[in-house]
């Protein structure tokens, strides 16, 4: 196997439009990357440039070491796995994983017991003379997984390979790739815009939006240390909860100020002195709080926090994801919640109105209000919460959790 | 619509009472739905009846539809492919004029043509009707490959690259097997326009030994002051014999091909 690396790559099309630009990564021999983002943030693009299929407007393709920017696919030694598998219709099994041999000109005879061992390998022995047409959604994605083992590449390359697939196949798929990458100490490059698959599956995560790398990482990495909105947005389901206010100087808790100028102090959180949200302190800023570290209690419970309604409930078995709109700071003292009501100014901010006064919480077990209940929702007894830059968006440090 | 059906086959009904006449008898009073006697041996007779024996001109017709259809369907592949897959400076100008062509009735190209074979000294043969067709021929052709081939997935070709297949690799072993059906479509409207040709063989083909069987008919049949009908009609019968064997085989793939081709209607 072989390391990938690519320094300032960039990817302009014929018609002006940049795909990729300044796109720095080292991917390590063995090692599982995944490229994460939205439709359209280049991934793909990124991913065809390792392939050979798109040309390198600048910038430089290192496999191995070697420069590949101008080598033709084949000679790159590498093997990709396509979105829609694109196997040769018209070829049995066999025949689809031996072709990429036989062009090669290996051996009959080789041939014919590496495409066994592959075909054992990945259990499909049984359909080796049937055509694509007549397999399963997982046995056609074995095929184009065995059509890439069978010439021992130095990378793999895999295009968003589980999206056609069910989403339990797809649970099955993403551990069968896991195991084999682990078993064959394979490089791998594989692309998807499903964080969970991101999550489950990487050693390393690029998250990736209008071209650009935002945040490379360990998918804990990424999860607990965001370096900015869009990644902390990004990573994570349902995605973060990001409010729009200010940070107040006060106590020794962090003490956010809606931009009416209630405010929530979040007792269990704290700000360093001297930190870069300490400088913050009395200026505009995001606040972001993951839905899962988040909790409800009836609007009758003593413990402060923020007043909402319950908007949405999504049972979901094991929890529930429960959409609120909120109407007000719950001080401890305050027995009536609701008495001045958040709204929120979106004036030079990118988020919704929306999205600022609704929040999405995970409540683990059984959800017991219903649409239109008042509740309480406080921050739980693991905190994470974030702060952002409003202009620059990136990570604010300086927090101090669980005192 | 079943007595606009009739009338479109009274023209062929009447071929086929013509056919099976005994020859001086075609126009006897009364007439007779079918002809009596039914004179079989017209089948027997008809290939040496004419001046010119029929199997001349049915070697002509056969290297002529051959030839023609090979090289029409080869060069619409070639062309249909790089119109589809390959990426070269003027292509999408060079698609237009292609189609644009579809407007240039045969009329207009046949005299520049026939002055450019007669030049190079082939025009009393049948050479000028099939080279044509060895550099691309009709651009319906090319059009139909054209959109045969976009309708299959890029990728497949990419998956071929990666496995270490060049461009003519890729046309060979991966778009051309799954061709198939289109190219049986494309190739049996091939045959029949040029098996029934005749207006090209009549510019080119002025010998006795080029004519093709159209032509021979027409020249054996009809030429003379003394047409004979019965004969005539069984010539055409047994020519359309080739043609529609062809279409009644393959049916079912000619449809297929007009359907994956995205040019079908439903």
């Amino acid at each position: 196997m072989a390391s990938v690396r690519l320094e300032s790559v960039r990817k302009e099309y014929e018609n002006g439009t940049i795909a990729v630009d300044d796109f720095n990564l080292s991917i390590n021999d063995g090692e599982l990357m995944i490229l994460v983002g939205p439709s359209g943030c280049g991934k793909s693009t990124v991913l065809r440039m390792i392939a050979g299929l798109e040309d390198i407007s600048a910038g430089t393709l290192l496999i191995d070491g070697k420069r590949m920017n101008d080598v033709s696919p084949v000679t790159r030694n590498i093997a990709m796995v396509f979105q829609n598998y694109a196997l040769y219709p018209h070829m049995t099994v066999r025949k689809n994983i031996e072709l990429s041999l036989k062009l090669r000109r290996i051996p009959k005879t080789d041939r014919k017991l590496r495409v066994e061992e592959t075909a054992a390998l990945l259990g499909l022995e049984d359909v080796l003379e049937s055509r694509p047409a007549q397999l399963s959604g997982g046995q056609r994605q074995r095929v184009a997984m065995s059509r890439a083992i069978v010439r021992d590449p130095s990378v793999f390359l895999l295009d968003e390979p589980l999206s056609n697939l069910d989403a339990k196949l797809r649970a099955q798929v993403r551990r069968d790739i896991s195991d084999l990458q682990k078993r064959l100490c394979a490089t791998m490059v594989f692309v998807t815009h499903d964080q969970i698959e991101a999550m489950t599956m990487a050693d390393r995560i690029v998250v990736m939006r209008d071209g650009q790398v935002q945040q490379v990482g360990t998918p804990n990495d990424l999860y607990k240390n965001p370096k900015n909105v869009f990644v902390a947005d990004f990573i994570g389901s349902p995605s973060m909860n990001i409010l729009n206010g200010c940070l107040v100087a006060g106590s020794d808790a962090l003490q956010f100020a809606f931009v009416t100028g209630q405010i929530w102090e979040i007792r269990n959180v704290k700000i360093k002195k001297g930190s870069e949200a300490f400088d913050k302190i009395g200026g505009p800023i995001f606040l972001g709080i993951r839905p899962e570290h988040l909790a409800i209690e009836g609007a009758e419970s003593k413990i402060a926090g923020l007043s909402a309604v319950v908007k949405s409930v999504e049972p979901l078995g094991g929890e529930a994801i429960v959409l609120v709109e909120l109407i007000g700071v719950k001080d401890r003292a305050s027995s009536n919640p609701g008495e001045s009501e958040i709204s929120v100014d979106t004036h030079g901010s990118s988020f919704s109105d929306q999205k600022q006064t609704q929040i999405v919480v995970k409540v683990q077990g059984r959800f017991q209000f219903t649409v239109g209940d008042e509740v309480i929702v406080y921050l739980n007894d693991d905190p994470m919460v974030y702060l952002f830059d409003t202009e620059t968006q990136m990570t604010v440090t300086g927090i101090v959790e669980a005192l | 619509m079943t007595i606009i059906g009739m009338i479109m086959l009274l023209p062929i009904y009447y071929m086929i009472y013509l056919a099976f006449s005994k020859p001086g008898t075609e126009y006897a009073w009364p007439p007779t739905f079918i002809p009596r006697p039914i004179a079989w041996e017209n089948i027997r007779d008809v290939p040496n009846s004419g001046d010119v024996p029929l199997w001349g001109y049915l070697r002509n017709s056969i290297i002529y539809t051959s030839l023609a259809t090979l090289g029409c369907l080869i060069t619409q592949s070639l062309a249909g492919f790089a119109f589809a897959r390959l990426r070269f400076p003027g292509r999408n100008l060079l698609f237009g004029v292609t189609v644009a062509m579809l407007l240039m009735p045969f009329v207009v190209t046949m005299i520049p043509r026939f002055l450019l074979f007669n030049k190079i000294g082939l025009s009393d043969s049948i050479w000028p009707l099939i080279i044509p067709f060895w550099f691309g021929g009709s651009p319906y052709g090319i059009f139909l490959m054209r959109q045969f081939f976009l309708s299959i997935p890029p990728e497949i070709d990419e998956a071929a690259k990666i496995d270490g297949a060049n461009s003519w690799r890729i046309l060979w072993t991966i778009l051309l097997p799954q061709s198939v059906p289109v190219l049986v479509a494309l190739g049996t409207l091939h045959v029949a326009y040029f098996w029934n040709d005749l207006l090209g063989p009549l510019i080119y083909c002025q010998s006795q030994k080029w004519k093709t069987l159209p032509q021979g008919i027409i020249f054996n049949y009809q030429s003379n002051w003394n047409p004979q009908y019965a004969l005539f009609m069984m010539s055409a019968l047994l020519m359309l014999i080739p043609t529609a064997t062809l279409f009644l085989v393959l049916q079912r793939r000619f449809k297929q091909g007009f359907l994956f081709s995205g040019l079908g209607g439903r």
